[in-house]
């Protein structure tokens, strides 16, 4: 029933003049926008941002794959049976038209605003939003909070990150030693991030070190392609990967096992639900990833209840009550 | 202008030869002065890396593996780990990708009596890419991958195949016609496969494989993959004597006993073999098949009896050169194939210069 409702609802909206409020989004832009948000579009970087301040409005996937149905758990309840409608240059127009939303989200960085001029064209405002890097999304959630007319929850969100920023940066000043982490971001383990770029700012937030020998103005920093013989010299302590089977390669090919992080057992995957926790799409689960990687990095000094801390997390951004196995399968992908 | 081009490369090459004749005459057999530069290339390929590693080490090594001289313990260990298990493999695909893409360029080349013809030209180096971006797409396990290359490469030149039997003969011009078709259709497909792939995922490695990389292999997989490769280089170059039989036209050839048919036909299906395998190992990597037998020929005359062994072992050595610098020129590991393509030009440039006097005078 409320499904076949919803397009009559949509039609409804349509016939109502919305009253309309000028703001400046983040990155400057003036932009006219309804006082009353109903229907939300967020392109891939700003959805995970959406889903946690209004779950209820979004009006669907922004995702350029189908998203993937082991999502769905960790999501907030009634999100799993949205279309997926596609994600930035890739999404069809008249399916975002026939959608029915009433505002769309992008993202500030400078190449990634294109997506704007199609969703002009069926007279959807579009938001830009901080999401590059952790320490902006208290920002973001607090600017969404007025957006959305939610200032509670946004501040609640923004100062659930403050704190755990905080603590985790208290944890790595006391740190002695930063153990040097290798991200092995592809499948065959050998693309990698440098140090300083976006997506690989887990590290530092857990008190740990890049361990490869290049910065952010490196060519090609975030696709960073490295060969095994760099990767030994380099002999990280510790190694993140993105994928499982990344992981189980790296533990059973003898062209890994001479390395230290191998040879001790630190090899680590990535906990990926319901976004993943490191990188790809950024989103505000680093804050959760990096606490994940404390406890790994500097088991004595970052003491928390891990699973405690996964299942708080957990329901202050997306409502959910994780059950303990629900938190295993999170904790061990 | 056909004829005075060929009269003018044909002198040429009739000079090239009593040249290198005359070296040969005077220095060891010529196979054998390949033979060790090949060797010698490769010792050389597993001497440098990134991998700090002093010169004098490779022969310690190698001495203590067989149980002269001694090594300490854990240092044995870390030499063993990079010598072997890092970059023998690397090396290893590098002789048997470049030489198999060599051959099999060449061999076109003879069947198809065009010099600009290259592997590819019948749909499998686009079929085995197609099968390859299929099964990352899939998900499915690197095994399976190279697998699925290698049974699409086949399947792209089957298709091209039956396609030249659709206008009822088999001639080599409706085979490059069947080979066209069949290569557009399969680029398309793996258009197709890029566009649906996932952007943050899969995409990126597909992308990655198709500029060619050759760390993805172990030794496991290269010994078993050895063996067809290695089989099929050779067999490529035993059938280098028909294949001067068949330069000189069909009929020639008929009358001199050779069975034209079966020759052509044993030809195209092993260099599609091996070329299709060599995608399964290494990816995309370009020009080596089309340049290496220019440059084997322009240097040691065009008889393919000659030409097909050497430019197996001139591919060979290209490609770990070519390896060389996509280990070492950069921090970063440098796809082999843009190293291939970015060496290649200026070396197809150099022979061109060379032949091109022939192609102005008409």
């Amino acid at each position: 029933m409320k499904i076949l409702l919803r397009p009559v609802l949509a039609g409804l909206l349509l016939l109502v003049p919305a009253s309309a409020r000028d703001i400046v989004d983040m990155s400057g832009r003036h932009v006219t926008v309804p006082d009353t948000v109903h229907r939300a579009y967020a392109m891939t970087h700003a959805f995970p941002l959406i889903t946690a301040i209004a779950p209820d409005l979004v009006a669907g996937f922004a995702s350029p794959m189908p998203p993937k149905p082991e999502m769905m758990e960790f999501l907030p309840s009634g999100m799993a049976g949205l279309p997926n409608l596609g994600g930035g240059s890739d999404a069809n127009i008249e399916k975002l038209k026939a959608s029915g939303i009433d505002i769309a989200f992008g993202w500030t960085s400078k190449g990634e605003q294109y997506p704007v001029k199609n969703l002009e064209r069926i007279a959807v405002p579009v938001v830009f939003i901080d999401v590059d890097r952790l320490a902006q999304y208290p920002g973001t959630f607090r600017f969404l909070g007025k957006l959305f007319h939610r200032e509670a929850r946004g501040e609640e969100l923004a100062k659930t990150l403050d704190d755990i920023t905080a603590r985790l940066k208290k944890s790595a000043a006391a740190a002695k030693d930063k153990p040097r982490v290798y991200y092995a971001e592809s499948i065959d383990g050998l693309t990698s991030q440098c140090e300083g770029t976006d997506r690989s700012e887990v590290i530092a937030l857990a008190g740990g070190r890049n361990a490869l020998p290049c910065n952010a103005t490196a060519l090609s920093a975030d696709h960073y392609v490295i060969d095994l013989e760099t990767l030994l010299a380099i002999d990280p302590e510790v190694i993140v990967t993105r994928f499982a089977a990344t992981a189980a390669t790296i533990k059973s090919d003898p062209r890994w096992a001479r390395l230290r992080a191998v040879k001790i057992g630190k090899v680590f995957v990535v906990p990926s639900y319901p976004f993943n926790w490191f990188d790809r799409p950024p989103s505000f689960l680093r804050a959760l990833g990096a606490e994940w990687l404390a406890t790994k990095l500097h088991p004595g000094l970052y003491r928390i209840d891990l699973k405690a801390e996964v299942r708080r997390f957990h329901h202050v951004f997306f409502g959910t009550n994780l059950t303990d196995a629900q938190v295993d399968k999170l904790l061990s992908p | 202008m056909s004829c005075s081009l060929s009269a003018e490369i044909e002198m040429k090459q009739v000079r090239r030869r009593a040249l290198w004749q005359m070296i040969a005459a005077a220095g060891p057999p010529w196979e054998l002065v390949l033979g060790a530069g090949l060797v010698l290339a490769m010792i050389l390929a597993l001497s440098v890396g990134k991998y700090p590693i002093a010169v004098a080490e490779i022969p310690q090594f190698f001495l203590a593996s067989v149980g002269l001289g001694s090594v300490a313990a854990d240092r044995y260990a870390a030499l063993a780990n990079v010598i072997i298990d890092i970059r023998l493999p690397r090396v290893l695909a590098a002789v048997l990708v470049g030489s198999a893409l060599a051959s099999s360029g060449a061999a076109f080349q003879a069947v198809f009596r065009n010099p600009l013809v290259s592997p590819g030209l019948l749909g499998v180096l686009s079929g085995a890419s197609f099968g390859a971006a299929l099964g990352i797409v899939l998900g499915v396990s690197w095994y399976f991958v190279q697998a699925l290359a290698f049974v699409m490469g086949l399947g792209a030149v089957v298709f091209g195949v039956a396609v030249a039997r659709l206008f009822g003969n088999s001639s080599t011009l409706t085979l490059v016609l069947g080979g066209i078709v069949s290569g557009a259709l399969f680029s398309s497909l793996l258009s197709i496969i890029k566009y649906v792939a996932d952007p943050m995922n899969a995409l990126p490695n597909i992308v990655y494989w198709l500029m060619g990389n050759l760390a993805q292999s172990n030794l496991t997989q290269i010994a078993w993959l050895a063996i067809p490769m290695v089989g099929g280089v050779v067999l490529l170059g035993v059938l280098g004597r028909a294949l001067d039989a068949l330069a000189m036209g069909d009929d020639e050839a008929r009358s001199l006993g050779v069975p034209v048919g079966v020759i052509r036909f044993a030809v195209i299906a092993t260099a599609t073999l091996v070329s299709s395998l060599t995608v399964s190992i290494a990816g995309m990597i370009g020009w080596i098949g089309l340049i290496v037998p220019h440059v084997v020929r322009l240097a040691l005359g065009a008889s393919n009896t000659r030409l097909m062994p050497s430019a197996a072992i001139f591919g060979a050595m290209f490609l770990l050169g070519a390896d060389y610098l996509a280990r070492t020129m950069a921090n970063t590991e440098i796809p082999i194939g843009i190293v291939t393509e970015l060496l290649g030009i200026p070396i197809f440039l150099l022979v061109l210069s060379r032949t091109n006097r022939g192609w102005n005078e008409h």
